[in-house]
Order: C-alpha cells, then sequence, then structure tokens
C-alpha cells in the first residue's frame, strides 16, 4: 500500500455547498408533471389505437375487404394490444423505483427488475403467436398457388427467424445494459445477506 | 408552495447536515459528493409520497441516502469510498477498538483511511451509519437484516480493520 493512494480527507472540513433548493425543486415539479402528462398522453393514445382500429375492422366499407383480412387485422390489434400492455407495465415500474425501502429490499428488487428470465418470453408469447396468426391468415390467402401446409410453414420458416433475430438483439441489449446491474446488484445483497 | 413542495423543504432544511455527511462519506472524489447529494435530494422528492410514516423520518432519510449511495456506487462499481476526517481524535475509538496499545496513533492516522477504503461497499455502508452513532437496531432498520447481524458485521469489520492496522493480514 503506498502513502500516495491516501485520498484526501479534508473534504470533511465545513465548507458551504452551492445546491440551488429552488431551482432543483422548480426541476423536478417539471418532471413530475411531464411524467404525468406522458403517462395520460401514452394511455390515450393506446386507448383511441384500440377502438379506431376495431372500428375500422368492423365497420370497414371497403366491398373488397374479405373476412380473414378483417380476423387478421384483429389479431395484429390484439396482439399490439399485450405488447403495449406488457411496455406499460415495464416503464410504471422502472418509473416507481423506491429508495426509501431498506437496502435489502431494494437490491432485492434491482435484481429482479435487472434479471433475464424466461418468464418474460412467456409474457411476450401470446403477443407474438396473435402478430403471427394475423400475418400466416393474411399471407394464408395471397399464396392461393401453394398448398395449404406449404403456405403456413413458408410464412413460418419466414416469420420464425425474424423473432429469433428479434430476440437474439434483446438479449444482447440486456447482457450489455442491464447484466452488470444485476450482477451489480446481487452481490451487494450477497454481501449483505452473507449467501 | 404545494403542499409536496414544503414537506419536502422541511425534511431537507431538518436533516440536510445528515446528508451533506453521509454524501461526503461515500464519495468516490472529493467533486462528487455534490453530486451523490443531489441526487439524494431528488429520490427524496420521488419517495415523498410513499412516506407513511411507518419508520421515523430520520431512518427514512438514511435509508434513501444510504441506497442512493449503493446506487451511485453501482454506476461506478467498487469506487465507493468512506471518507473520514482522520484529524479527528474519536476516529480510532469509533471505527477500530483502540485498546490494543500496539496501534500507535501515528500509524492510525497513516493507514486508518487506506483500510478504510479496501471494505467491501457494504462494509463501508455500515460504517458509515456507525460514524453517524447510529444504534443497531436503527442500522438494522436502514440496512434491513438483524440486529444481532449488524452487530456480528460491525464487530467483524472493526476486528478486520485492527488487525490489518497491526500490519496483519485478514482471513
Amino acid at each position: 500500500m503506498n502513502n500516495h493512494d491516501k485520498i484526501k480527507t479534508n473534504i470533511m472540513a465545513e465548507s458551504d455547498h452551492n445546491i440551488d433548493l429552488d431551482s432543483l425543486v422548480t426541476r423536478l415539479k417539471g418532471e413530475d408533471s411531464r411524467n404525468l402528462r406522458m403517462m395520460r398522453n401514452m394511455k390515450w393514445l393506446f386507448y383511441s389505437m384500440i377502438v379506431v382500429y376495431t372500428l375500422l375492422l368492423i365497420v370497414n366499407p371497403d366491398r373488397e375487404l374479405q373476412l380473414h383480412h378483417r380476423i387478421s387485422g384483429l389479431c395484429y390489434v390484439l396482439g399490439f394490444t399485450v405488447f403495449a400492455v406488457l411496455f406499460r407495465k415495464y416503464y410504471i415500474d422502472y418509473k416507481s423505483i423506491d429508495y426509501s425501502v431498506s437496502s435489502v429490499e431494494m437490491l432485492s428488487k434491482a435484481v429482479k427488475r435487472h434479471r433475464f428470465t424466461f418468464v418474460y418470453f412467456l409474457y411476450a408469447l401470446p403477443a407474438l403467436l396473435l402478430v403471427d396468426a394475423g400475418i400466416t391468415i393474411s399471407e394464408y390467402n395471397s399464396l392461393v398457388s401453394v398448398e395449404p401446409m406449404n403456405r403456413i410453414l413458408m410464412v413460418q420458416a419466414f416469420l420464425i427467424p425474424v423473432f429469433a433475430i428479434s430476440g437474439l438483439i434483446g438479449y444482447m441489449i440486456w447482457r450489455k445494459r442491464q447484466k452488470p446491474l444485476h450482477d451489480q446488484a446481487q452481490q451487494l445483497l450477497n454481501e449483505l445477506t452473507g449467501s | 408552495m404545494d403542499r409536496k413542495e414544503e414537506k419536502f423543504k422541511q425534511i431537507v432544511a431538518d436533516n440536510k447536515a445528515r446528508i451533506t455527511r453521509i454524501s461526503r462519506y461515500y464519495a468516490p472524489s472529493a467533486e462528487d459528493w455534490q453530486d451523490i447529494f443531489q441526487e439524494i435530494l431528488i429520490n427524496i422528492w420521488k419517495s415523498l409520497e410513499s412516506f407513511r410514516g411507518e419508520s421515523s423520518v430520520d431512518t427514512w432519510v438514511y435509508r434513501i441516502a444510504v441506497n442512493t449511495s449503493l446506487s451511485f456506487a453501482g454506476q461506478h462499481y467498487r469506487r465507493m469510498k468512506l471518507n473520514v476526517d482522520i484529524n479527528d481524535p474519536d476516529i480510532v475509538s469509533r471505527l477500530v477498538d483502540d485498546s490494543d496499545e500496539d496501534i500507535s496513533r501515528e500509524k492510525v492516522s497513516q493507514d486508518l483511511q487506506i483500510q478504510l477504503n479496501q471494505l467491501g461497499v457494504i462494509d463501508k455502508a455500515i460504517m458509515g451509519l456507525v460514524l453517524d452513532d447510529l444504534s443497531s437496531r436503527e442500522i438494522s432498520e436502514i440496512i434491513g437484516i438483524t440486529e444481532p447481524n449488524v452487530r456480528v458485521k460491525i464487530h467483524r469489520i472493526k476486528e478486520s480493520l485492527r488487525v490489518r492496522m497491526k500490519g496483519g493480514q485478514d482471513e
């Protein structure tokens, strides 16, 4: 251990800090109202889209629109609805990190929040299946020259790699951004609980 | 001024010295303590609506301060320090069992700060609370582990510091 590594300790000496509380409060209040406005706008945009798309599917006057188009469209709307609900839930979870709980509780929640589990895939599965069904129904009726079973297989041969690549990109983003946070929180938690 | 703003300013005014101390204890560098201080204020603001008075305001503020410091440390993992005033005559008795005459004051002043910064992040967090004269019960409420566990941890940390400062190797 070298003495030159020793850090300065005179920072304990009293000195007045220059944080302007009024401007901080103004900034925090601004952020609060922006968050509230954004949540409200997201909610209404989300509700409006469901209503508009559902109405378009039911009462669309286009004579060339057949039943399979409407069913396919309904699958898309339901799929996007599931995605929208999931994103909204994660947004709220990330915005409501509570620092006033005990350190053990805060770290446990951080570990849970930043982990990558199969459960996330299960949550997204209904949305993926609905989008898959929507595209399959739509393409099934346009590939009339191909055998029925092959039509389905052709669509799946395209969709499954697309979903797999999307999942892989998601995993790589998690590994770069979330995994270090997860591992650090887990290590601190282990230090605290002695496990 | 609305109620939230009024309450926030009151809590900050009542706990300014406490928040400043915690920010300075754990700052990775002399320049960083104001960033931690501001981060703690932001988290107090964000947590105000969830405060239901189940714990005392002091404990609540300490929780936010310690958790913010741990999160701040998480951004630059293991950079968290435990900065103390080595010129404080009571610092040794508060951090190390100084009944051992083998530890000279001079050696303490040379090594204490270095040894403190060798501690793990959690140990630094706990010793910061010890420096603020909090009881084991209060520390257990802030950290979230049992009171006997807090006492054991503090004893082990002090023992480890004592051994290291005598020039021995910790287990």
